[in-house]
């Protein structure tokens, strides 16, 4: 993580910490998933930034439902013009990613995140 | 054991499908492969093609039938090379795959029959299989095998020019239900799957259609995805990835176009990039299609306009339109699979259905006399009401029997192909009409006899090259086919233009035969008619194919035991036609009902011209019942329904005469009472009626009562005396002439 991310995580006065997506992001885990996103999103209900990055590298296991979990959390930033990237992606998460044709989800490898949102074109050959 | 027993009529029933899935199939084979004559690089015919042998392997391995499935592998291998360009389809090739597709055709029937299948079909396959390999080349050199086969020479530089990926991606859209994860599937597992038939590309998941995170029930599914698949497999492999969904998924699949510029082209440009016009040919015809429009306002099709341009063949501009129907359809939002546009019936139930229409018709037809006796006019309202649905119902059943007649005559082009090769003839087939539709009854029957008659244009009318071009013909011949509707009838036509009927030679062996009187000589239509009878054949040489002499008179009586008739047309010279005329059904007839004392009886109402009251005037009748009217200056021949018939009842005072035309003839028929227009069932005799002549079938009357149904043209032929032309020696030989009932 930059230390961008990292200052940010720990300024003081903000109430905000980055959201870790869990390890396991599947049907079995969406309803306390959900709940566990939606409390942080109330958390930060005064912090407006442009990006949300969210630490995705301890992604285990995910499927279709912890997909669509991703999906309406970058549904709900999107109604506060913020776009939701996905940080250090583990292996399962990224390959998820692509296959469903959520690549754009995805920050590129390396980054800060400052450079904007992922280009969305992933295609596997 | 149970489930083995259970397996074992499993098959038993299925096996029937099988067959006549298997035997489409083939059929649809041997179609692609004579359209692929004229359009060798086809890639959506040879990818079809490779699809109909492929399923036949399929369907042949479930039923174990091992012969099929190993013969059809090496044919669908070769079948594959074709498809991906790895070999072009030569005049030789396609006859190799035609011989192929003969045997196919007998392993399959041999699944029905194995007593069929013997040790020189074995053999023959065993030599086919060879051929193939031969003509297939090595697995991995393309111009190694080609040593046998100079032909395949240019191979190599085939395949530079083709693109890998010949055929574009399917699109594919797939909404998976909200019950998609209660169910225990997960659509990125299937994803998965599926990229696993070929190549995905442009993954796109609709983020549009998931719920925010606060609104969003996260066992609900909502997910939706489009996505690009580059694969060899077919519609049913892809939607099969889909199965366990299926019920709760939306799926949408576009399969690939040709062209991948333009999702729905233009029918001038699709005939100017296969070679069947010039640029310049299209855009006069474009010009004229404008001019026509800002003229009449109507804008006539490009297809005829072209076609009249440049004479090309009517089959390229239909297999051009039907590929543009298809692309649009490919192109445009939702595109239903082939397969759900039609659903099989059996024929049986669909006669089961038929008749009982029939039966109702009868049935209407009594509860109306009620309300009419009754005088009750809601009564009488309600029924008419009752008949018109009766009525749309039934012509609706019936037109599901319609089949077009062009895959009749579709089955004839290989025929052609085969005996023009061997009898050394140079023959351009032409099909026109081939859409027009027919009962199925009336197809099936008339198939035969269109083949004896083709049979002959080939072998008796056209001529050798040679001898065509000795006479200034080109040295191609022409055979065309062609049907269409006429007035409440099918007419179909056999034309072709090679050295006609010699009326002198025709006459000569009918003397020679008895047929007609020695020195007589019949007026000229007569003459030509004479071919159709029994044991009759100018051909100096019999051949394999016809000369026996047993086949025309077969043809005609088939078709006249389809109530049609056959006329024959020839100039000298120049060329023969053949007309046979059939009605659309067989199972309904318009009528005009007449009474003759007791009896009721039915004419065909496109035959009757007109009735005419003319007691006085009619002469004399002879023993045959036989008199003559004079009618505007000519003499028509009238019959007597009563003394054909042996009816005792007395004759009234006023009697009409109802003038009939059939054929060329045209003769009056004596009857008391005039009852009206009259559509009904056609009821066939029994087989003891068989030899009743003058008389078609009957029907049943709303009263119960039984008419019959009058056959017009044997009623004429006795009109005019006709028996006597040909029955003088019969009559001799049998001492004495017989009355009209048995004949």
């Amino acid at each position: 993580m930059s230390d961008n991310a990292h200052a940010l995580a720990n300024a003081p006065g903000r109430a905000m910490s980055t959201l870790r997506l869990p390890a396991e992001l599947t049907i079995y885990t969406a309803a306390e998933t959900r709940a566990a996103w939606l409390a942080w999103c109330a958390a930060d209900a005064d912090q407006i930034e442009s990006t949300c990055r969210v630490d995705a590298a301890a992604v285990d296991e995910v499927d279709a439902a912890g997909a669509q979990l991703l999906v309406a959390l970058s549904n709900s930033l999107a109604q506060q013009q913020t776009v939701l990237q996905l940080c250090n992606a583990s292996n399962p998460l990224r390959q998820a990613c692509e296959d469903l044709g959520l690549a754009r989800l995805l920050a590129p490898d390396g980054s800060d995140g400052d450079d904007g949102a992922s280009t969305g074109a992933g295609a596997r050959a | 054991m149970k489930n083995a027993d259970m397996d074992t009529s499993f098959i038993a029933d299925a096996l029937p499908a099988f067959l006549s899935e298997a035997r489409e199939q083939i059929a649809a084979i041997e179609q692609l492969l004579l359209q692929l004559e004229d359009a060798p690089e086809d890639r959506n015919l040879l990818d079809s093609l490779f699809r109909c042998a492929h399923t036949v392997k399929g369907s042949a391995g479930i039923f174990g039938l091992d012969a099929v499935v190993g013969f059809t592998h090496h044919v669908e291998t070769l079948l594959d090379r074709l498809r991906e360009g790895h070999l072009l389809l030569t005049p030789a090739l396609s006859t190799l795959l035609l011989q192929c597709n003969d045997q196919i055709k007998a392993l399959v029937d041999a699944a029905q029959d194995p007593d069929a299948d013997d040790a020189a079909a074995a053999a023959e396959r065993e030599a086919l299989i060879a051929r193939l390999h031969a003509a297939g080349g090595a697995a991995g050199g393309v111009a190694g095998g080609a040593a046998d086969l100079p032909a395949l020479g240019g191979a190599s530089t085939v395949e530079a020019t083709r693109p890998a990926a010949v055929l574009g991606p399917w699109q594919v859209s797939a909404q998976f239900g909200a019950d998609t994860f209660r169910n225990g599937m997960d659509p990125l597992t299937i994803l998965r799957y599926v990229a696993g038939l070929g190549r995905v590309a442009m993954v796109a998941c609709d983020s549009a259609t998931v719920p925010t995170l606060e609104l969003i029930d996260p066992e609900s599914c909502h997910l939706a995805f489009q996505f690009n698949l580059q694969t060899d497999a077919d519609r049913d492999a892809i939607e099969a990835a889909f199965s366990f969904v299926r019920d709760d998924c939306a799926l949408r699949l576009t399969p690939p176009v040709i062209a991948a510029e333009s999702p729905a082209p233009q029918l001038g440009d699709m005939l100017v990039a296969i070679g069947a016009v010039t640029p310049d040919e299209l855009s006069n015809a474009l010009k004229k299609q404008a001019e026509a429009r800002d003229a009449t306002g109507q804008v006539p099709p490009i297809g005829e306009l072209l076609q009249n341009a440049t004479g090309m063949r009517p089959q390229i501009i239909e297999a051009a339109l039907q590929t543009q129907t298809r692309q649009r359809a490919a192109g445009a939002a939702a595109a239903p699979p082939d397969d759900t546009r039609f659903i099989r019936v059996q024929a049986d139930r669909l006669d089961a259905v038929i008749n009982l229409l029939g039966e109702l018709v009868i049935a209407g037809a009594g509860a109306a006399l009620l309300a009419r006796q009754a005088k009750q006019r809601t009564l009488i309202e309600a029924n008419t009401q009752i008949g018109r649905l009766i009525e749309e119902i039934r012509n609706g059943t019936l037109q599901l029997r319609m089949v077009p007649i062009g895959e009749t005559f579709s089955r004839f082009r290989r025929v052609v192909r085969d005996t023009a090769a061997e009898l050394g003839k140079d023959v351009a087939f032409e099909i026109i009409g081939g859409e027009t539709e027919l009962d199925k009854s009336v197809v099936e029957r008339i198939a035969d006899p269109l083949m004896h008659l083709v049979r002959n244009a080939l072998d008796h009318g056209l001529e050798t090259p040679v001898q065509r071009l000795a006479t200034g013909k080109p040295a191609q011949g022409r055979l065309v086919l062609s049907a269409c509707h006429e007035s409440g009838s099918i007419l179909i036509r056999i034309t072709d233009d090679g050295r006609g009927i010699h009326r002198e030679r025709v006459l000569a062996r009918a003397w020679e035969r008895g047929l007609v009187e020695h020195g007589v000589t019949p007026p000229d239509a007569d003459i030509l008619k004479l071919i159709f009878e029994a044991g009759f054949s100018t051909a100096e040489k019999v051949t394999n194919l016809s000369g026996r002499g047993v086949g025309m008179d077969v043809v005609r009586r088939n078709i006249e035991a389809l109530r049609g008739t056959v006329m024959v047309y020839s100039d000298p010279g120049e060329g023969s036609r053949i007309e046979i005329r059939l009605p659309l059904t067989l199972a309904i007839i318009d009528g005009f009902l007449v009474g003759v004392g007791a009896s009721k009886f039915i004419f065909p109402l496109e035959a009757v011209v007109e009735v005419i009251e003319a007691r006085s005037s009619v002469s004399k009748p002879d023993a045959q019942g036989r008199s003559v009217v004079e009618l505007r200056g000519r003499v028509l021949p009238v019959l007597s329904m009563r003394s054909l018939y042996g009816l005792e009842t007395a004759e009234p005072e006023r009697i009409s005469v109802v003038v009939i035309k059939s054929g060329s003839h045209s003769y009056g028929v004596m009857v008391d009472v005039l009852l009206g227009q009259h559509q009904t069932v056609i009821k066939p005799l029994g087989r003891m009626f068989q030899s009743l002549r003058g008389m078609s079938g009957s029907s049943i009357l709303g009263s119960g009562e039984v008419a019959l149904i009058l056959d017009v043209n044997s009623l004429g032929d006795f009109a005019a005396g006709k028996p006597s032309v040909l029955g003088k020696t019969r009559e001799a030989a049998n001492g004495g002439p017989k009355t009209f009932i048995q004949g």
